[in-house]
């Protein structure tokens, strides 16, 4: 079915309808959740408040943004007030995004091309990451490069112009990206060791 | 913007494809002199790869989601504060019947009264007026809706009678029955006196009676009162399913039943024509 007859029917507090939503866009939510709390059971808690929240005030979506913008940015919210709370609670482990073996110690300084090929190990490593960056910055990385929304779609759900849009998120990125060389993440083909025109003769 | 930071831009914009022709160009003759612009944008790349990987849904999410929205369903049904939400789409299509039904009754009677001599092209008119009337009725006119239009019509219609030819008067007659039987007062069964009901809706038409999943408390030839649980489920499932069996559902106050939205239970008239 077409997603604005959904949204019609959602709207008069139709639950079925709802659940479509759910179903349609549970993953990526999900997704966001993953990447920006960096733990398994937290992503879940996070989806069930988004859910909760998107369906308390789904009556006042007045489709004037997509709904994904809409429900990214319940998401995002979400995703902020959580790192908040977790980090006014005293940390007793660091974050991990695995879900196979518990948590990893973050990459020893030197790690072997092996290790520092693995992809999975440079996930963690990203979601730690995340989490050091501003909240600003963030935001505008969840929207983009995990939720996919386009420029426009994230300059309606900060909003911000186009503009800003961009040179926020390039320097959001700028600003993952030092954190993952400073701990020596990057894959070897990269700039880890001439970054910033160091080396490049 | 420096120089550095302009090429760093075209770097992320590039990773998102949104990079114009004449730009695209620039920054492939930069990337081809400047070794660390072109690792960066490979790690922009790398990056943004490791960051859309779609994830998994954990088993069970799903469902965990949907049982905490329908535990807050059930809470938002119970709160004073936030009314059902099905009650304006209905109330809309209640106020829309009496629209229509004033419009017809209003608009179609003094033209029969006025029209008594014009001869037999006004009472064929008349006819398939009062036909559409009653197929109106029959698909969904509610009985607050036919009221005031009917008794408009019949007043409207008794001033110049004079003139007016005999199938005239028995074309409108319908109107002024359905008026006169849908009157009759609706008697709360003995099992109801003093009780809180947390929604009362009437349900008129003369479609089959769908299985209504509620107490049936009373039934005779034209009425059944149904007693149901106060769930959003429940109150929308079935009113739905009324409306399915060409039911006219409207909210219902005349019972003298105190409404409370707290109440366990909700009430479903249904009234049958003929």
């Amino acid at each position: 079915m077409e997603e604005k007859n959904i949204l019609i029917r959602a709207r008069r507090g139709d639950l079925p309808a709802f659940e479509e939503l759910v179903r349609r866009y549970e993953r990526r939510v999900y997704a966001i959740a993953l990447r920006s709390s960096g733990s398994p059971e937290d992503a879940a808690d996070i989806v069930q408040e988004v859910f909760l929240r998107a369906w308390r005030s789904i009556e006042s979506f007045r489709g004037d943004s997509g709904f994904s913008t809409w429900l990214f940015r319940i998401t995002v919210n979400q995703c902020i007030d959580h790192a908040r709370r977790q980090r006014s609670q005293p940390v007793t482990q660091p974050l991990t995004i695995g879900e196979d073996e518990g948590e990893r110690p973050l990459p020893d300084p030197a790690p072997t091309p092996e290790e520092r090929l693995d992809t999975r190990e440079l996930g963690r490593a990203l979601a730690d990451a995340l989490a050091q960056i501003s909240e600003e910055h963030r935001r505008i990385v969840l929207l983009r490069d995990v939720s996919g929304l386009s420029y426009t779609e994230i300059a309606e759900a900060l909003e911000i112009s186009e503009g800003t849009v961009k040179s926020r998120l390039s320097r959001a990125r700028l600003a993952l990206r030092e954190i993952l060389l400073a701990r020596g993440n990057f894959l070897p083909s990269t700039s880890s060791n001439d970054n910033e025109g160091g080396g490049d003769a | 913007m420096s120089e550095e930071e302009y090429f760093r831009q075209l770097c992320s914009n590039s990773i998102d494809g949104t990079l114009t022709a004449p730009e695209r160009e620039q920054l492939a003759a930069h990337l081809a002199t400047c070794p660390a612009c072109a690792a960066l944008e490979r790690d922009l790349r790398q990056m943004r790869t490791l960051l859309a990987v779609e994830d998994t849904l954990p088993e069970g999410l799903h469902e965990t989601v949907m049982q905490r929205l329908q535990q807050e369903d059930k809470l938002r049904v119970v709160q004073p504060e936030k009314p059902v939400r099905r009650m304006p789409a209905l109330t809309m299509v209640a106020a829309a019947a009496v629209v229509v039904l004033v419009v017809l009754g209003g608009g179609l009677m003094p033209s029969l009264s006025t029209v008594g001599s014009a001869g037999g092209g006004a009472a064929a008119e008349r006819a398939t007026a009062a036909r559409y009337l009653d197929e109106e009725r029959g698909a969904g006119g509610t009985v607050p809706a036919v009221l005031p239009g009917a008794d408009a019509a019949a007043a409207d219609a008794g001033q110049p009678q004079d003139g007016l030819p005999q199938p005239a008067q028995t074309e409108t007659a319908p109107v002024a029955d359905a008026s006169a039987e849908t009157s009759r007062t609706l008697t709360v069964p003995e099992a109801l006196r003093g009780a809180t009901v947390a929604h009362c809706y009437l349900a008129e038409g003369g479609g089959e009676l769908p299985e209504i999943g509620g107490k049936l408390l009373n039934t005779d030839a034209h009425e059944s009162w149904f007693l149901l649980d106060n769930t959003m489920t429940t109150l929308q499932d079935t009113l739905h399913l009324m409306e399915d069996a060409a039911y006219a559902i409207s909210p219902f106050e005349g019972v003298g039943l105190a409404l409370d939205s707290k109440a366990t239970s909700w009430l479903l008239v249904v009234v049958r024509g003929d």
